[in-house]
């Protein structure tokens, strides 16, 4: 049984309004527990709408939402619950920080979930250490931290609550270099540790083909594609209608291909790339 | 047509009564000299001072030591603020908020009308500037069912109307998806070439500033370091202690340089690359 399944999911957006908009057009999803998934796609394609239907927090026209071959529309659903084992973290977690201290902060979900006293204590403790944040800031204001530390405070306070899924809107967007690659090294780590499933919603064709196995990708509300990243980026479907391009590393490959260079498999990644060209083109 | 001297900033906090309890200091002793129709590039990380220094160059910030000139004009002076906000615009990361109109004509035409210019002049610069970014056919669209990338070229057609020397963008392109990313890059280099503006970039994205004339990397409100794109990506030891990286294309060469030492890093583009590999493999191939 998928740990997470939709079932011909619509959601229509202002409705009855000179708004409306169908956004998400008979979805059709199953996922497994442990899965790493990228949702690409381009601007207004229904990536972030699909997501926030993925833990309760907006709720489809018609279809179905089964959570562990449960329906999380039912009535007597515990919806409350099912937020904290679906993490959602959103674009700019950061401007959601809120609390007086940092350590008030990350307790605000787990104590929702109804954590006390020591419990809740050692959840937000838990969390704070894995996203590399000192003891020393626990008692500070969130406001003073840089904004790479805040959103490691803001990503803290949904791993304090344990969840089984995190689902990560562009968790990187506006990172320099090094905070986009301690971020992932972030998200990877929980992955080991607490065997989470990610779903990564990226606008990063690089990031994408290096951290996940699976890309969802989503045109006009509708999944276009959903397959492997290698089988994606080499599909030879156009790419760039759908707002995508393949992975630069990719791109060398078909170029030198072009020029009569045998190079064998389908690298996506740097290090596959020049891996691939080492020992296809010189031997190594 | 943009000096600094010697310009610095401090960010301050005060408790209740106004003492002050920490100083940050944002922008340390910055000394440049951009010339009218250079692409610059500005790298650095997150807190490097990139985006108050942005902020310098049309007034939004007033420098607490040094002096900035924008065409001549000392940005200090409150009576030049409104001619140096003409002649410099500026693009943010997130297109939604910077589109107000309805329509986007309606947007575009927001600036020009501050201005008071007659209608048939504000008609003119409208048309002209959505043709510039290549949005002309969407004139009466909404904004709202605009992309990411075109939303962002509405916003700097609104800049172009008012006819600037000089576009900062403080990373336009953070938010966009990478078709949306190509166009707006590619419209701020048709703007610098074609129409000689003055650019400006600031971007976490190396491939970016590939095309850049100078780069300028910063860190602790600092100017780290200043080159070609090439220069700077000859020096990716530097560029990872200051938490950047190099494109992945540069990557992938350097990769193949460390094996085979005849191979020409740093390459900048995938046509480098691959006439590097045809340089350097023509032999072994066959």
């Amino acid at each position: 049984m998928a740990l997470l399944e939709l079932e011909n999911v619509n959601y229509i957006y202002a409705k009855n309004t000179a708004y409306e908009k169908h956004v998400l057009k008979n979805i059709c999803l199953k996922i497994e527990a442990g899965e790493a998934i990228g949702v690409i796609g381009r601007t207004g394609s229904g990536k972030s709408t699909l997501v926030q239907h993925f833990n309760g927090l907006l709720k489809a026209d018609s279809g179905k939402v089964l959570f562990d071959g449960e329906d999380i529309y039912q009535k007597d659903f515990n919806m409350r619950r099912l937020r904290g084992r679906v993490g959602l973290v959103f674009q700019y977690p950061e401007h959601q920080l809120f609390e007086t201290t940092v350590f008030k902060d990350v307790c605000f979900g787990p104590a929702n979930q109804g954590l006390k006293d020591e419990e809740l204590k050692e959840a937000a403790m838990e969390a704070l250490r894995l996203v590399g944040i000192d003891e020393k800031y626990y008692e500070e204001s969130p406001f003073d931290l840089s904004g790479g530390q805040k959103r490691r405070v803001a990503l803290a306070g949904v791993i304090a609550m344990r969840p089984e899924v995190l689902v990560l809107d562009e968790p990187c967007a506006g990172l320099d270099p090094l905070g986009r690659k301690e971020m992932f090294s972030l998200i990877m780590r929980l992955r080991r540790e607490r065997n989470i499933t990610m779903i990564l919603v990226s606008h990063s064709m690089e990031d994408v083909a290096e951290y996940t196995q699976r890309l969802i990708v989503m045109k006009n509300g509708e999944i276009a594609m959903d397959s492997t990243p290698e089988k994606i980026f080499t599909s030879g479907k156009d790419l760039k209608s759908l707002g995508l391009a393949a992975p630069v590393s990719f791109e060398v490959i078909e170029r030198l291909r072009e020029l009569g260079f045998n190079i064998e498999g389908n690298p996506i990644t740097p290090k596959e790339a020049a891996d691939a060209i080492l020992k296809g083109i010189y031997n190594d | 047509m943009i000096n600094t001297y010697r310009l610095s900033y401090d960010y301050v906090k005060t408790d209740e009564n106004d003492n002050i309890t920490h100083v940050n200091r944002a922008l340390d002793d910055i000394s440049i000299d951009i010339k009218k129709g250079d692409f610059i590039a500005v790298l650095g990380h997150n807190g490097s001072g990139k985006s108050t220094f942005a902020k310098h160059l049309n007034a939004l910030l007033l420098p607490g030591e040094g002096s900035v000139f924008v065409g001549g004009m000392d940005t200090a002076k409150p009576e030049y603020t409104w001619d140096i906000r003409k002649s410099t615009g500026m693009v943010f990361q997130n297109p939604d908020n910077q589109i107000i109109g309805n329509i986007v004509e309606e947007d575009v035409a927001f600036g020009l009308e501050n201005l008071g210019l007659p209608s048939d002049e504000i008609r003119r610069r409208v048309d002209k500037s959505l043709e510039m970014v290549g949005m002309k056919e969407f004139v009466r669209s909404s904004p709202n069912k605009l992309s990411g990338g075109q939303k962002q070229r509405v916003a700097i057609a609104g800049i172009m109307a008012m006819e600037p020397a000089c576009i900062v963008f403080d990373e336009p392109t953070a938010m966009l998806d990478p078709e949306g990313r190509r166009e707006v890059i590619e419209t701020a280099r048709k703007l610098n070439k074609e129409n000689g503006i003055t650019i400006i970039l600031i971007t976490h994205y190396m491939e970016e500033i590939v095309g850049a004339d100078k780069v300028f990397v910063m860190e602790k409100g600092r100017i780290a370091m200043q080159g070609t794109p090439r220069e700077i990506f000859s020096k990716p030891k530097e560029l990872k202690e200051l938490r950047l990286t190099v494109p992945q294309v540069t990557e992938i060469g350097y990769k193949i340089s460390a094996k085979h030492p005849e191979f020409p890093s740093p390459v900048l583009t995938v046509e480098e690359l691959t006439e590097a590999v045809k340089k350097t493999a023509g032999r072994k191939q066959r």
